[in-house]
């Protein structure tokens, strides 16, 4: 079993969470009108503790949360997490495949590009959590540099006076959707899950958090400050989805810098999910492969995407209390572990390496940023 | 080998799949560069487009680069989708709307109740959102279409593009776009302002050279009863007798390019229900900051006055009135220096007072005012409930502009 290295799991987390927290406001929550990014922040300040249990556990632990992942209970706990993630994936798949089919390929099939999705993510998955982080460090850079194209290029079309009336539609409009929004950033338990354990400064849950609200946040206001908010216009995705991408002023060249950020977006989004959900199943599972669970999880979102399951009422009730059912259990078990404990000194700087080798020998080889010769 | 084979099967099947289908040859399309809308003798809604034929072989007048000519093609309909229905099954190459220029819209379609549905038709439906810019003219789309011609060795294209961008800088004409309008039409901040045009007559030499040609649509525009030419426009050294203060279609002037941009529509609730002249376009558009610098004839000299920082509105929101005072800070660049700024100060001080009534008349309120009386509620429908456009037109207006002189 190979463990997702911290800056992988870092830069992994802060694209899928903030492209899953951005869709979900700016496409499927049109009622939320300007103040979305304050939904935004708010459900980042719900997933709080739930990131501060998880870098509880961390410190705690010392090593890979997969392999404490034995008992019964895990189990099951971690089946349910796999079929929340494979929920997130049906979801993507669909609206990834709206979304393409709508703005470049209006002349192919849907399924068609589903199938082409679903290679994507087996492709990429199947070499290992490890690629599917890599690529995603590679993602932050070039996914930064296109929307820091994009917002340099429109900065003086930004109107901060889109912001106001600042609660928008007001609190009550803003809450509602709180526990959805906030289930959805559970995800993090998958991606802290996959993780090697190690607690260093390069990847901690309640920081990750904080960069996802900067960025989810940040952005949702920025894409307001570009348009008016707009009442009793047409509440489909499609609308929202060309309002997101061509705001009257976008030349096309920028368009397609734009397209190139969201679809690199969904692409990490979707890997993250079948990683997250493959791992999520071998740890569910243990004598599954590696290949097996990321196939099975692949032709199962491909069969719930075909049949519309993802979009049962049922299932969009249990998404809803998403939230809870994540984040007790957590709580529970870092409650749990700190009564334990209580009286003990924390986990012994041996058996918690920190960033800082103190192997003096291997020092001058970890700044010239070399790996150690491996005897 | 397994993983081999598995990412070769994978591959493979990438290949028959999104993307490959068949091509979309240029010479299949036809890419509407200006949309027209008309309404017909007949009530019906009738559009017009002007595409480019490719390789068509035109004269040499009508020709841009590249060897292309323009073409008009029309249809009409019930409304705008039956009438771009028809129109698209009858081209002979497929309609493509989604790159389209400028939307042209008779002064008449534009002040009838439809116009708003008119709108959201074009963007929810068709998709036009990419920087189109909207114009209305005060007479016929069909003439308008027609008298638009490249300029030499340029493309009709780049043509409207390039001269809509000098208009905007000089300020004779506002910034929009038909996403901006729509959203400014759905949203709950100020009203939107359109671009005035008109097509002039072949030749108009031999008029007085103060504005006084009459007009293709054979009167003076006026502004819901007022009239507009020269209302108010009063200042020292008698009436303005300018080109600027005049409207479309009366401009003294002549050259090939029979189409003249100036002044503003303004809209109402997705209607249009007035106009403004050149004159006060440019201190609308200083004011909703897109130009912070425009010429001006005073005392026989075509001075520059610059804006020195933003506009400053401040607003007194109180229950039941409004009270709004106007800051601007001007710097003025004469050509020679014998010229008295004070003079000057109360022209803009009176032009900027006339702008504000003529809005306030035609009850529209199209200076951004609104999005800066909506950072003092918390919710939108706080900000609604204080009814802002009725406030405004009720409003009492200081206007304080103080001018000095520049330095080079």
């Amino acid at each position: 079993m190979d463990y997702l290295p911290q800056r992988s799991a870092a830069a992994l987390g802060l694209i899928a969470l903030s492209t899953r927290l951005f869709f979900a406001i700016a496409i499927d929550l049109p009622q939320l009108l300007n103040a979305g990014w304050l939904c935004a922040l708010a459900a980042c300040a719900l997933t709080l503790p739930l990131a501060l249990c998880l870098g509880f556990l961390q410190q705690r632990w010392a090593a890979p949360p997969a392999s404490k992942c034995t008992g019964i209970p895990a189990r099951i706990f971690c089946g349910a997490l796999c079929l929340f993630s494979l929920h997130d994936l049906c979801c993507v798949m669909r609206f990834f495949t709206l979304s393409a089919s709508h703005t470049l390929l209006e002349d192919v099939r849907p399924w068609l590009l589903t199938l082409l999705l679903a290679a994507c993510a087996l492709l990429g998955c199947l070499a290992g959590v490890r690629a599917v982080g890599g690529a995603a460090r590679v993602g932050l850079w070039v996914i930064g540099l296109m929307l820091a194209i994009t917002v340099l290029v429109q900065l003086t079309a930004l109107n901060p006076g889109w912001l106001a009336p600042l609660l928008g539609p007001g609190l009550p409009v803003l809450a509602r959707p709180l526990p959805h929004l906030a289930g959805l950033m559970t995800g993090l338990t998958g991606l802290w899950l996959m993780g090697d354990g190690k607690a260093g400064k390069a990847f901690s849950p309640p920081a990750l958090v904080g960069y996802i609200a900067l960025a989810a946040g940040g952005l949702l206001a920025l894409w307001s400050m570009l348009a008016p908010m707009m009442t009793g216009v047409p509440d489909t995705r499609l609308f929202y989805f060309d309002r997101l991408l061509t705001n009257g002023r976008v030349t096309a060249s920028l368009q397609l810098v734009l397209l190139l950020a969201w679809y690199g977006g969904m692409l990490t989004m979707m890997s993250f999910s079948t990683v997250c959900s493959a791992r999520l199943l071998t740890l569910t599972v243990p004598p599954l492969p590696w290949p097996w669970a990321v196939c099975l999880c692949v032709l199962g979102a491909l069969g719930a995407t075909a049949l519309s399951l993802a979009d049962r009422q049922v299932i969009q009730w249990i998404n809803l209390v998403r939230w809870v059912l994540v984040t007790l259990p957590i709580l529970g078990a870092s409650l749990f572990l700190a009564m334990r404990r209580k009286g003990e000194s924390p986990a012994r700087p041996e058996a918690n390496p920190s960033p800082v080798s103190p192997d003096p020998a291997a020092e001058p080889a970890r700044l010239a940023g070399k790996r150690r010769p491996v005897p | 080998m397994k993983k081999a084979l598995a990412a070769t099967f994978l591959l493979l099947l990438c290949l028959g799949l999104g993307g490959c289908g068949l091509t979309q040859q240029p010479e299949h399309q036809a890419y509407v560069i200006t949309l027209g809308i008309d309404r017909a003798q007949n009530g019906q809604v009738e559009v017009w487009v002007q595409v480019p034929s490719i390789g068509g072989g035109g004269s040499s007048e009508d020709s841009g680069s590249g060897g292309s000519k323009y073409e008009m093609f029309s249809a009409q309909g019930a409304d705008l989708s039956d009438a771009l229905d028809l129109l698209a099954a009858t081209l002979p190459s497929r309609l493509q709307l989604t790159l389209t220029k400028s939307v042209v819209v008779a002064e008449a379609v534009a002040r009838s109740q439809d116009f708003k549905h008119i709108l959201d038709d074009l963007v929810l439906s068709y998709h036009i959102y990419d920087s189109a810019a909207v114009i209305v003219t005060r007479g016929t789309a069909r003439d308008f279409l027609a008298a638009q011609k490249p300029s030499i060795g340029i493309r009709l294209s780049t043509s409207v593009m390039a001269a809509l961008e000098q208009f905007r800088q000089s300020g004779y004409i506002p910034y929009n776009t038909l996403y901006d309008l729509f959203s400014a039409n759905h949203s709950i901040y100020s009203d939107p302002v359109l671009i005035l045009a008109d097509t002039g007559p072949e030749d108009t030499q031999g008029q007085d050279g103060q504005g006084q040609a009459p007009a293709s649509a054979g009167e003076p525009p006026s502004l819901d009863g007022q009239t507009a030419r020269n209302g108010g426009g009063t200042g020292e050294d008698g009436p303005v007798s300018t080109a600027q203060d005049a409207y479309p279609g009366t401009l003294p002037r002549t050259g090939p390019n029979l189409n003249q941009y100036m002044g503003c529509a303004l809209m109402r609730d997705g209607q249009m229900v007035g106009t403004l002249d050149g004159v006060s376009s440019r201190w609308l558009c200083v004011l909703r900051g897109e130009v912070d610098s425009v010429s001006y004839l005073a005392q026989g000299q075509a001075l520059e006055l610059r804006a020195q920082g933003a506009p400053q509105a401040h607003l007194e929101l109180g229950e039941q009135s409004l009270e709004i005072q106007i800051e601007l800070a001007l710097r003025a660049y004469p050509p020679r220096r014998n010229i008295d700024l004070e003079q000057v100060r109360r022209r803009v001080t009176q032009d900027i007072t006339r702008l504000f009534a003529q809005c306030q008349q035609a009850g529209v309120e199209p200076l951004n005012l609104a999005q800066r009386a909506a950072l003092g509620f918390p919710t939108v429908d706080s900000f609604t409930a204080y009814a802002f456009r009725e406030k405004f037109c009720q409003a009492a207006v200081d206007v304080s502009v103080t001018v000095e002189l520049g330095q080079e």
